[in-house]
């Protein structure tokens, strides 16, 4: 099958025109065809996928290559590496999840669900990019149906949120795209934006001849443009209030893609673009990062204690499990960067579940404040087994993914950073203590008698969340056959970063 | 008496014929301004066929005082007819009334 | 592949497939065929381990000593660049001693569970946690590397907390068991840093890890050079491990969650926070004894934890009412004394007193929960006595494994008590064995405290509950009175030589648990002396066999005999236990005034105080640690939102104000000229509207003036 990779992008818009064929009512079903379609139709990337190819700085796969605006030198140019493979499989599944979750929308369906396959396509555009100016296109594409899904379907402060959102994404990506352009214009050789040839060239000994900006070197500025605007998508402290604010107002299915996927973007960008590009800014900015990793880790934990409401709490966990990936980026290590990818592989499904399983609890009470419940576990056996089984996964118990990740990571790290690392690690004990405590004041203790006529979760509901706990376990028992994906790539983007 | 004396006349007749026709408010009196207006002129060309020195049109003059004392015989034809229509329109020839021309 | 090959991965996998199918059909099968089926169910598993476990042991035994080391590998797990991790699983005397104690024990509890939780209608839900946690527990015992039994670890943790949250509907219980979990979790990072720092030096120094302890062993005298932040490196690791051991098994400082995870049902009490996941600690440092060989420092600070851990929560032990919160304390201290062997270099030991210590706290705890079953959850021991007569099988039972705990001569905690005292005396110091001695006068004491509060003298129940009150079921009674048996036998598998048998349990172990032969201190030494003259002798040698070294450390000696001292030292503390349950004996039962008389004294009411309230830790904790870190996340919370986020939206405040003020100016000024252009064609354009007054004479006057006016300056200026 030739342009398999364009057809995986691409499959949700073709569903975007059939939403409008059926009653509105049935929409959602068109969604939900679409994601699994494009699910199926990429099995073959991932069978065909050569996994002992480098990538990175070539020989990507499934390539295709089109002239676009030939004038600039842009192309349709995309193709996969280790790297990119492992984001594309999590954002197809998280698509389905999400599919699933989006069940309940009663308001615009088409509207929405014709926003949320135009948001899936434009993620998997960004995970498959190879020119930085089709990078960045898909880029903002994405920020398009976030802010209507956000702004139409969210909950009370959704236009504030919403509002937020986009403009902090934005101011972000101003920057982006002058550094893209200035790395086009001050390229090594000929001027071109095809990111693979610039990492070639730049590991090849090429330099960028660009003049000082405001008195310091053209790299570094570049550099740090580049970095903020991948790093308020991650989020990194302190650019990440946008997120409690957009998760909370999200709707359940958004907050999970949100989570899921828009927030790998910012790390992918670093591992793909800004780090490889830079391997000498990057090892000046290195201890910077780790601090920021670590900052992100216990804060975001400690932010996280403080919250009452559920869905902000999680909002928080994420700030300070993104903080592990950028521990391990940071580190760059063999053991740092490999677990870092499986860290936002594993970030992905556990969040993913965590704001499904906050979904379901907000459908019947219609609130989401930890201290308005309790007891729920008596009415609620299946929630709250399932619920528990997700909070362990996040807490990083081992036998679940998060403890490999989290595990490789603080190997990886403390070969480089020890005190960072020990530091990073009461993250866990916070961790745990968010987590359970949270825990604790929703299911257990006496039953809260407003909810006595609680219903347990549904069908769809289990659907959307049982395969990503399948996911959990199966990556926390043989974390290797995902690993196996990116572990070349991700050696050698290592070799490249710290040689 | 030379050519001044013609024009002196004619200007005189000019002014009074033109200050009748600013001043006055009925539109009889205004064209009978109008003929003075006309008839200094007719008395200018007349005068100034008679001095001047070329023999070749000795009569161009003439002939345009005389086309003036026709032209003035139907411009107060028409003038009046149409003052006539007017009076019926409007039950009155006062010029400062009739502002239906007002942009 | 052998027989002990291809059964012991079956060993946790079975009770991880029984807590899967009750975890997910218990509830359908608990409504559709009843208590007795789930309960058969959940017990079929771990008595299928049992027997495996027991057929292993006798396979090990029949093996060569040198072949007893059985590692079983399975698959991948992880692997990147140099880090190869795989599912490993190692049997060898070690695991096969802990792997009886897990599954038997286990098995007997399960049986004894399912008269316990009678009538309980998440009857299915606990037999599942239950199978869970003993999945959890074999696979901590059965790894191979640290991070196999890491996993282990936490999962206990993990099932700890489900089963102590049991009833959740009190608050009270859900408390208790996050606060296990956290105070597990602190201790953990210490493990975990510890496995971090073995990663990080093995992955240094030879290429690529994958964490096994044979590798580890392997290359203990290479990594014995090394510093970490300026210290000996295996003394960091040693303390770090340490630390994750003092989570788990409840020593100073992190021992404040075991007593409060008595709010768990009894059976768990008894299988988790006695017998089985509490001794994880004890367990682990045997695993990797041949680290702290070469650690004598974190040895010596282990022992002053150890001791104090022993003898405080026994002082604790003294003066608490409620039955269960006793044996938590008992349990704390008792695990104090096993640190204290391994502390000392007396490893097989401390293992040995693990072994003693399961059979007869599982039946103490079993047999308190049996009273509390029959007393309709009544804990106090205040509101007991005279039980012998209703509950003979349980109090005979809960008797002989007090005579066990007591040391009473010829039972089995006699022989492993001893031999810790004795261990602490000649390679410790004779302070660390007068603070064991003391402790275990104190045990005696608060030991018999309790028999004669419960099951003797007169009752001090109301009249209802005396009537109501009888011996439980065979299920429940059978399981104690066979554990108070193990516990009063148990002993003779480890009879030392000065009493005329062989030692068997630490030569079973020795293939792969060695005891040091002198004090840690003198050990150190002498190890760093034969590596030194290895080194001279020949650099070329680089082969290491697992145990060479050790071996060679542990060599005769010149031979002292100590048997006089031996006999003294154990008569000693005989006669001391026997004086302290004695003194109960007056004080709790023959003569209650002279108790009282002496608790009459403002001294002892005040000592009595303290204890009761176990020294304030829990308060100090909470001023100390807890109150600062809940100011603090309260105070970062609100940081965020105020000053984090607040900058944001100031920005955008800021984004607001000034373009509200550019507005102002865009339309006051700019558009305004727009519009004072377009005014100001209007207002002419009115003016020069007027002249067209439709007054013939106007226009005619105005164009007359203009006519002279365009004349004029023609003939002025244009001439």
């Amino acid at each position: 099958m030739s342009h398999i990779l364009s057809w995986v992008v691409f499959v949700p818009l073709i569903g975007v025109p059939f939403l409008w064929l059926m009653p509105a009512k049935k929409a959602k079903w068109i969604a939900l065809i679409a994601t699994i379609v494009d699910f199926i139709i990429a099995i073959p990337l991932f069978t065909h996928f050569d996994k002992s190819v480098k990538g990175v700085t070539s020989q990507m796969q499934f390539v295709e290559k089109l002239p676009w605006i030939p004038s600039l030198g842009t192309e349709y140019f995309i193709g996969v590496d280790g790297i990119s493979i492992s984001m594309i499989l999590l954002t197809l599944i998280i698509g389905v999840a999400a599919a699933l979750a989006s069940w309940g929308i009663s308001k615009y369906e088409r509207g929405y669900f014709a926003m949320f396959l135009l948001l899936q396509t434009a993620m998997l555009g960004v995970f498959v990019s190879l020119d930085l100016i089709l990078f960045y296109l898909f880029w903002e594409i994405m920020l398009f149906p976030m802010y209507f899904l956000i702004g139409i379907w969210g909950g009370p402060r959704r236009v504030y949120a919403a509002i937020k959102f986009f403009l902090y994404t934005l101011a972000g990506s101003v920057g982006m795209l002058l550094a893209i352009i200035a790395i086009w214009y001050y390229a090594p050789g000929e001027r071109t934006f095809n990111m693979i040839d610039l990492v070639q060239r730049v590991h090849e000994g090429g330099v960028f001849s660009g003049p000082m900006i405001f008195g310091f070197p053209f790299v570094k500025v570049v550099f740090i443009a580049l970095f903020i605007g991948f790093a308020i998508k991650v989020p990194i402290f302190p650019f990440h209030t946008w997120l409690p604010d957009a998760h909370v107002e999200a709707p359940t299915a958004i907050s999970v893609v949100l989570a899921g996927v828009l927030l790998k973007m910012g790390t992918y960008g670093f591992l793909r673009i800004n780090f490889p590009l830079f391997p000498e800014v990057f090892e000046w900015f290195r201890d910077f990062l780790i601090a920021l990793a670590v900052i992100n880790i216990v804060y975001g934990a400690l932010c996280a204690l403080a919250q009452t409401d559920l869905k902000k709490m999680i909002a928080y966990s994420s700030v300070s499990h993104m903080g592990f990936v950028l521990l391990g980026i940071g580190a760059a290590t063999t053991q740092g960067i490999n677990g870092a990818v499986l860290q936002m592989f594993n970030h992905g499904t556990i969040t993913a579940m965590l704001f499904l399983l906050v979904g379901v609890v907000y459908d019947r009470a219609h609130h989401r404040q930890i201290a308005g419940f309790g007891g729920l576990a008596s009415v609620t056996p299946v929630y709250a087994t399932v619920t528990s089984v997700a909070f362990m996964a996040a807490i990083g118990l081992p036998g679940m993914s998060g403890f490999i990740s989290e595990f490789l990571i603080l190997t990886g790290a403390f070969k480089v950073y020890q005190v960072a690392t020990i530091i990073a690690g009461l993250g866990i004990i916070f961790g745990a203590a968010y987590m359970l405590w949270a825990y604790q004041r929703v299911f257990f203790g006496k039953l809260n008698t407003k909810y006595k006529d609680l219903t347990d979760m549904n069908f769809v509901e289990l659907a959307s969340v049982v395969p990503l706990i399948i996911i959990v376990f199966y990556l926390g028992i043989l974390p290797d056959r995902l690993i196996g994906f990116f572990e070349v790539s991700l050696n050698y983007l290592s070799a490249i970063l710290i040689g | 008496m030379g050519l001044t004396g013609f024009l002196t006349v004619s200007a005189a007749l000019f002014t009074l014929g033109m200050v009748i026709f600013i001043s006055r408010k009925n539109a009889i009196a205004i064209l009978m301004g109008v003929e003075l207006l006309l008839n200094a002129a007719a008395l200018n060309f007349v005068a100034f066929a008679r001095f001047t020195p070329s023999q070749a049109s000795q009569l161009d003059g003439q002939i345009f005082a005389v086309f003036i004392v026709l032209l003035a015989a139907a411009e107060a034809v028409v003038a009046l007819a149409i003052a006539l229509s007017v009076y019926k329109e409007f039950h009155q020839v006062r010029a400062d009334k009739l502002v239906s021309l007002k942009g | 592949m052998s027989y002990i090959q291809s059964v012991i991965p079956f060993v946790p996998i079975l009770p991880l497939f029984g807590a899967l199918v009750l975890g997910l059909l218990g509830k359908r099968i608990y409504t559709k065929f009843g208590e007795n089926v789930t309960g058969v169910l959940g017990c079929s598993m771990p008595f299928i381990s049992a027997i495996i476990a027991a057929t292993s042991f006798i396979a090990i035994n029949r093996l060569d000593v040198t072949e007893r080391i059985i590692r079983i590998n399975l698959m991948n797990w992880v692997t990147v660049a140099d880090l190869q991790l795989q599912w490993t699983f190692r049997y060898d005397p070690l695991s096969a001693v802990m792997l009886l104690i897990v599954t038997i024990i286990g098995t007997l509890i399960h049986i004894y569970a399912m008269g316990y939780m009678k009538g309980d209608k998440s009857f299915w839900r606990f037999f599942s946690y239950l199978n869970l946690f003993l999945a959890a527990m074999l696979m901590l015992v059965l790894g191979d590397n640290l991070i196999i039994m890491f996993l282990g670890w936490e999962g206990v943790g993990l099932c700890s907390y489900l089963l102590i949250g049991f009833w959740f509907t009190e608050e009270q219980n859900a408390i208790a068991g996050k606060k296990a979990f956290i105070v597990n979790r602190i201790g953990d990072l210490g493990f975990l840093t510890g496995i971090l720092l073995v990663a990080l030096f093995s992955m240094k120094l030879f290429g690529s890890t994958n964490l096994s302890f044979a590798e580890f062993h392997g290359n203990i005298d290479v990594l014995a050079e090394q510093t970490f932040w300026g210290l000996p490196l295996l003394e960091v690791i040693a303390v770090c491990f340490f630390i994750g051991a003092m989570g788990k098994s409840a020593q100073i400082p992190l021992y404040v969650w075991l007593p409060d995870a008595m709010a768990g049902p009894t059976p768990v009490s008894a299988l988790i926070h006695a017998a089985t996941m509490v001794t994880a600690g004890v367990y682990m440092m045997g695993r990797v004894f041949f680290l702290y060989t070469w650690a004598p420092h974190a040895l010596g600070f282990i022992s002053i934890i150890a001791a104090l851990t022993c003898f405080v929560s026994a002082t604790i032990g003294m003066a608490q009412f409620d039955i269960k919160k006793v044996l938590a304390y008992s349990t704390v201290s008792q695990l104090g004394y096993m640190f204290l062997a391994m502390s000392v270099g007396a490893f097989s030991a401390g293992i040995f007193h693990l072994l003693t210590h399961a059979a007869f706290k599982a039946a103490l705890f079993m047999g308190s929960g049996s009273i509390i079953v029959a007393l309709h959850h009544k804990q106090d021991m205040r509101e007991m006595g005279g039980l012998l007569k209703k509950m003979p099988v349980t109090g005979y039972s809960m008797i002989a494994a007090t005579l066990a705990i007591m040391g009473f001569p010829l039972t089995s905690g006699f022989f492993s008590k001893d031999e810790i005292l004795w261990k602490a005396f000649i390679q410790g110091s004779p302070m660390l064995w007068l603070v064991g001695f003391v402790a275990a006068g104190i045990t005696s004491f608060y030991m018999w405290r309790l028999v004669f509060m419960t099951f003797f003298g007169e009752t001090r129940m109301d009249k209802h509950t005396w009537d109501h009150c009888q011996e439980q079921p065979k299920r429940t009674v059978v399981p104690i009175a066979i554990l108070a048996v193990a516990a009063l036998t148990i002993g003779f598998w480890n009879v030392p030589h000065f009493l005329g048998g062989h030692s068997n349990f630490t030569n079973f172990l020795d293939p792969v648990v060695h005891d040091l032969s002198s004090s840690p201190m003198e050990n150190y030494r002498k190890l760093q002396l034969i590596k030194e003259k290895d080194q001279q002798e020949s650099t070329a040698q680089t082969m290491k066999t697992e145990s060479g070294h050790q071996a060679a450390a542990s060599g005769h000696e010149a031979v002292v005999d100590h048997t006089a001292l031996e006999w003294g030292l154990m008569i000693a503390s005989v006669a001391w236990t026997f004086f302290t349950g004695f003194l109960a004996y007056i004080f709790y039962l023959r003569n209650p005034k002279a108790r009282e008389q002496i608790m009459a004294s403002a001294l002892a009411q005040r000592v009595f105080m303290v204890l009761n309230n176990k020294y304030f830790v829990d308060e100090f904790y909470e001023a100390v640690v807890l109150t600062p870190i809940r100011k603090l996340f309260d105070f970062l919370g609100a940081f965020d939102q105020m000053v984090v986020d607040g900058l944001v939206n100031f920005a955008g405040f800021m984004g607001r104000i000034t373009s509200s003020f550019i507005g102002i100016f865009d339309n006051e000024i700019v558009d305004g000229l727009v519009n004072g252009a377009g005014w100001g064609a209007q207002a002419g354009g009115k003016g020069a509207s007027s002249l067209q007054s439709g007054k013939i004479q106007t226009i005619i006057g105005s164009s007359l003036i203009i006519f002279i006016i365009i004349v004029g300056c023609v003939v002025l200026f244009l001439r």
